[in-house]
């Protein structure tokens, strides 16, 4: 339920008190719904969580993953349709269309790099079991779009050193 | 409108009716054994005096306008309304208040130190009814519950703290969009918006992220909080049931104070400083007539009643948007009418 939406026909309702404030979204409304998304943002701070496990214990838990994914999914749709619904207010017709386009284009793309991001604690996990042993992480370097994404890379380029490629991992 | 048991805010108070009886029936018979003997009775004694229900009403709405069986949502919602009346117990404390429900507040009754074990217990006999929606509910459900319930309590007690803060810091500086934080955390979450996701994680059994009705409950919550926060301004006690201008006593940060502070200028500004600089017992009735007086000359409380009536406005948009095609039942027509409800209500 997104908000700030363009006004509408509304079916007739007895609850007609509301109806002389509810023509259109007020600039109290805009405040408040800013504050909410602000705060919706914060399942970022599951994402900071996840790094500091992964800092401390050189393991990606796969349920922390999926769950802080999951949460990224929801917001950010949920972003990108207050961010069309705002454009939509602007009421031309070519930015409603504009807005609608790029609306179902952000959230295909959305999916795309989550989907390839998902991929990525088991490779992580691999690549520091390997790091963790002291054996070049083929597997990893091999395997996922992900690795080739960023930080499970790196240690295979650091692989001359035992136990160092884990740290190096982790901190990324 | 509310109270008078006629058109929608009849409907609604009947609903609320039928929650109240069901869950806090529940609640009261279901008390565990608290060692030492008496400790349960204590537990009971808010959820006894007369509630609105609205969260645990909120939590079945949401489950039965999914489509989910109230029976599986009742353990929750028995929980938060546990929650809720631990909150009160504790915010009654920090805020010094004396009246709760139409009778004294708890630590007026039993001092502090027991007051603060009252609510503790409390949330202890919540905690043990989330524990048992495991086996009524699986442990993914139940587990999605808990974790929503502990960011409920993040939300909650980060909220409290800005506003403690806020009095503790005399904060004369703050604008609307800082009482609507304060307000997000400290209301809405537990209010509004955690009731609604339990009770579609209950309805749609632990699928999907349960936020359909986030903003629906931010701003049923928002509007929630500054229509209480005028009618212990300008309400009766008796349909209200706390001491009239008590936010005044305490000095809150309310949607008028803010108003009230950046409007007055000169000497009156400084008086009300001044007035808000000191603790409660500091502060004399007659200081708190002043304040009241100035609210009304200054339109602090058209102000506010603005500000609720489009949140109001709001909600009942996205309540439009996300239940507009649901089959009719009494559950939609309690959250759709609720929006209306929330700003008429005199209690």
């Amino acid at each position: 339920m997104a908000n700030t939406r363009s006004p509408r026909s509304r079916r007739a309702r007895a609850d007609a008190p509301l109806e002389d404030a509810a023509s259109g979204a007020s600039e109290a409304v805009r405040q408040a719904a800013a504050v909410l998304e602000k705060e919706l943002a914060s399942g970022v701070s599951g994402v900071q969580r996840l790094g500091a496990h992964l800092t401390k214990e050189h393991r990606v838990d796969q349920e922390a993953f999926d769950e802080v994914l999951a949460r990224l999914r929801a917001n950010t749709h949920e972003f990108v349709g207050v961010a069309a619904n705002r454009v939509g207010d602007l009421r031309a017709d070519d930015v409603q269309e504009l807005a609608a386009q790029f609306s179902t284009h952000a959230q295909d793309l959305l999916d795309a790099v989550i989907n390839m991001v998902s991929v990525a604690p088991d490779v992580l996990n691999r690549v520091i079991a390997a790091g963790q042993q002291g054996d070049p992480p083929r597997a990893a370097a091999s395997s996922a779009p992900a690795a080739k994404a960023g930080a499970a890379k790196r240690p295979s380029r650091r692989a001359p050193a035992k136990r160092a490629p884990a740290k190096k991992a982790a901190k990324k | 409108m509310a109270g008078t048991g006629t058109g929608l805010a009849g409907a609604v108070d009947a609903y609320l009716g039928d929650v109240r009886d069901r869950v806090v029936g529940t609640l009261l018979r279901d008390l565990p054994d608290l060692a030492p003997a008496g400790l349960a009775g204590l537990v009971s004694s808010y959820p006894s005096r007369p509630g609105k229900a609205l969260r645990p009403a909120l939590c079945l709405a949401a489950c039965g306008v999914l489509g989910g069986d109230g029976d599986r949502a009742l353990n929750s919602a028995v929980a938060l309304e546990l929650f809720h009346n631990a909150f009160l117990i504790h915010d009654d404390i920090q805020d010094e208040s004396e009246q709760r429900r139409g009778g004294p507040t708890l630590h007026a009754q039993l001092g502090t130190a027991a007051a603060i074990n009252v609510g503790n217990a409390t949330n202890l006999v919540g905690l043990r009814r989330l524990m048992e929606n495991r086996a009524l509910l699986g442990s993914q459900v139940a587990w999605r519950i808990i974790q929503e319930t502990e960011l409920m309590m993040r939300h909650s007690i980060e909220g409290q703290a800005i506003e403690l803060r806020w009095i503790a810091d005399n904060a004369c500086d703050l604008d609307v969009d800082d009482y609507y934080r304060m307000c997000l955390k400290k209301t809405s979450w537990y209010t509004c918006i955690y009731p609604c996701r339990v009770g579609a994680l209950v309805a749609r059994q632990g699928t999907g992220e349960p936020t359909g009705f986030d903003h629906y409950g931010w701003y049923l919550g928002a509007a929630f909080q500054i229509q209480d926060d005028l009618l212990n301004i300008t309400g009766d006690y008796d349909a209200y049931g706390k001491e009239i201008c008590g936010d005044l006593w305490e000095g809150k940060r309310t949607v008028m104070m803010i108003h009230l502070i950046r409007t007055l200028r000169g000497a009156e500004r400084a008086r009300l400083v001044a007035f808000l600089g000191r603790p409660r017992a500091g502060r004399d009735a007659a200081g708190v007539a002043w304040v009241r007086d100035r609210m009304v000359a200054a339109g602090s409380l058209d102000v506010a009643r603005g500000y609720a009536r489009q949140l109001a406005a709001a909600a009942a948009r996205e309540a439009e948007d996300a239940l507009g095609a649901a089959p009719p039942s009494p559950h939609r027509e309690f959250l759709l009418a609720l929006p209306a409800y929330m700003i008429e209500r005199d209690r």
